[in-house]
């Protein structure tokens, strides 16, 4: 019950940041979507990281997703869902259920995340590592504390605009 | 960014990473410990006996088998699947409603007692199970239960919130009372990919530890077999992957000594050949799969170790449907007999079959024209005997 109170809390959290971000009607309007639809998207997309998270409260906070660790996101849930998905034959999220390899990738991300001056973004993750040994999540596996599909997006769509602007 | 914050930071950053390193769980064994005996008498058959009738009592040299249906107050029902519990007693699972995969359909389960199936209840619904997981659910199916070495009853099934079985994700309820009463639904995460396509069919294998393996599918994009490792206070502790050919599920895992066990996997693939891998360490890697010369028309089969040391397997031996249930026997998992025609008539279907083995005395049940649930009780001296 409260691991699914917690899923249910982390989009709210997430939803709230948006709205109160407000830069822009789509910005309110997706904010508070997401407010409103939250037991629907926890059955559909299930809970969100603290990645995601970090970065809706960057939002917020106006901190800048710089191109290194917009790619960086992208790159590891490239990898990552290639691999839950099949077309990697290693199973990359199965590392997650007794931490030890992708402690090299959180240490990575923590830093990244600080050295690019999203502290949002390093908090929410640092929080993702005090909250998963309380098993206070849903997920017994860190990766899911760490990352999601929506923060690979959100990655990848904020180096794309980096490209664009830098095209032209 | 100042020097200390930057030193605070990285030093909380070390200690947290430092409290997650965790080791792996420890190897597997498989616990080949025996299921519990039937009661020495099994009374009377009162109800829809449609085969050869059943003696009062059992005898390990007189052949015996017996037919009877298990029907909810519903047109449809899939994905039967059955176990003992302590005192001996059957229980068995399956799905049902107005039509598969309809927002009515349920979880359905009957007791088997005094030799005949009690009027089926409802164990776990859509809006129940959104209920107790704060989510919305639109469907539910593929219940497997796990008799667990604390005694608890876990009831595993599938759930969709959107489009088809491919999006299913796992839940599990728990009763500790033999299936009387459960307690709330939980959702299991198993898929980093917003918890997508991780579905159950198959009875799960005990562990020395306490612990269970279950078997699992992933067929969102590819499909192939996985298994999760639940300890023995139940949690998930492990996630293993058989294989990623991409053509494969419904893994049926049978193990035949502490660190070896044998997996057959239904073709969704061209070659309609059912298929094989092996593990020689408790679970935990496995072999390439390899095609056996049966055939399977990318349909579910179910496998059992008999107490004489062969394996009993329930399939659709035919390449072209589901119109034909047999049962085969083998020695090494590799080359299976044909014994037992169990249905066979052309345009109908009999599927989805779960098999139980409690020394001599045998259960099975498949679905029949996805209408009902039939449960086909025989023991071993049938099984060797003459098609009746």
């Amino acid at each position: 019950m409260m691991a699914a109170f917690s899923g249910l809390l982390l989009w709210a959290l997430t939803a709230t940041s948006l709205i109160a971000a407000g830069n822009n009607r789509l910005q309110r309007g997706l904010g508070l979507l997401i407010l409103l639809a939250s037991p629907w998207l926890l059955g559909l997309l299930s809970f969100p990281s603290l990645a995601t998270l970090g970065l809706a409260t960057g939002l917020l906070l106006k901190h800048k997703l710089r191109p290194l660790l917009a790619a960086w996101l992208l790159l590891s849930g490239l990898v990552l869902y290639a691999s839950a998905l099949g077309f990697i034959a290693y199973d990359i999220y199965a590392l997650g259920y007794a931490p030890q390899v992708i402690l090299i990738w959180c240490a990575i991300s923590l830093g990244l995340a600080w050295q690019q001056g999203h502290r949002a973004l390093a908090y929410a993750w640092l929080a993702a590592l005090a909250l998963y040994p309380l098993g206070v999540l849903e997920s017994r596996n860190l990766w899911d504390a760490m990352l999601d599909p929506i923060a690979m997006i959100v990655g990848g769509v904020s180096l794309l605009r980096w490209l664009w602007g830098k095209k032209h | 960014m100042t020097f200390k914050g930057t030193l605070l930071f990285g030093l909380a950053a070390a200690c947290l990473l430092a409290i997650n390193a965790q080791k792996a769980p420890s190897e597997m064994r498989f616990a080949l410990a025996k299921q519990p005996k039937i009661s020495a008498s099994t009374p009377q058959m009162e109800v829809q006996r449609l085969r050869a009738p059943v003696p009062a009592a059992h005898s390990a040299s007189t052949p015996q088998m017996e037919v009877q249906r298990l029907r909810a107050p519903v047109p449809a029902a899939h994905s039967a699947s059955i176990i003992a519990l302590r005192n001996g007693e059957r229980i068995a699972f399956w799905f049902g409603g107005s039509r598969e995969g309809a927002t009515d359909v349920s979880v359905w389960a009957s007791r088997y007692q005094n030799g005949k199936w009690i009027k089926p209840w409802i164990v776990a619904t859509p809006a129940q199970s959104s209920k107790d997981q704060w989510r919305y659910i639109k469907k539910v199916g593929n219940p497997v239960p796990v008799l667990d070495s604390q005694g608890r009853l876990q009831l595993f099934y599938v759930s969709v919130s959107m489009g088809g079985w491919a999006t299913s994700t796992l839940n599990r309820m728990t009763s500790t009372d033999n299936g009387q009463s459960w307690g709330p639904a939980s959702k299991i995460i198993t898929s980093p990919f917003f918890n997508l396509s991780t579905l159950v069919r198959t009875h799960a294998v005990q562990l020395e530890d306490g612990g269970f393996l279950l078997p699992v599918y992933h067929e969102l994009a590819r499909k192939f077999g996985e298994l999760l490792q639940f300890n023995r206070e139940g949690q998930l502790v492990r996630k293993i992957r058989m294989n990623a050919e991409g053509e494969n599920l419904q893994p049926a895992v049978i193990a035949h000594s502490p660190t070896d066990a044998f997996a057959l996997l239904r073709n969704s693939g061209p070659s309609r050949q059912l298929m094989l891998q092996q593990s020689h360490d408790g679970g935990a890697h496995w072999s390439p799969i390899q095609q056996l010369n049966i055939k399977n028309p990318d349909s579910a089969i179910a496998v059992e170790r008999i107490p004489d040391g062969r394996l009993i397997m329930a399939h659709n031996p035919r390449s072209d449907g589901r119109s034909e249930l047999a049962l085969s026997v083998s020695q090494d998992g590799k080359n299976w007999k044909k014994i037992k025609v169990i249905e066979n008539t052309p345009g109908m279907e009999f599927s989805y079959p779960t098999l139980l083995v409690n020394d001599e005395i045998m259960d099975l049940v498949y679905t029949w024209e996805r209408s009902e649930i039939h449960h086909v009780r025989f023991n071993r001296a049938w099984l060797d005997g003459a098609q009746p």
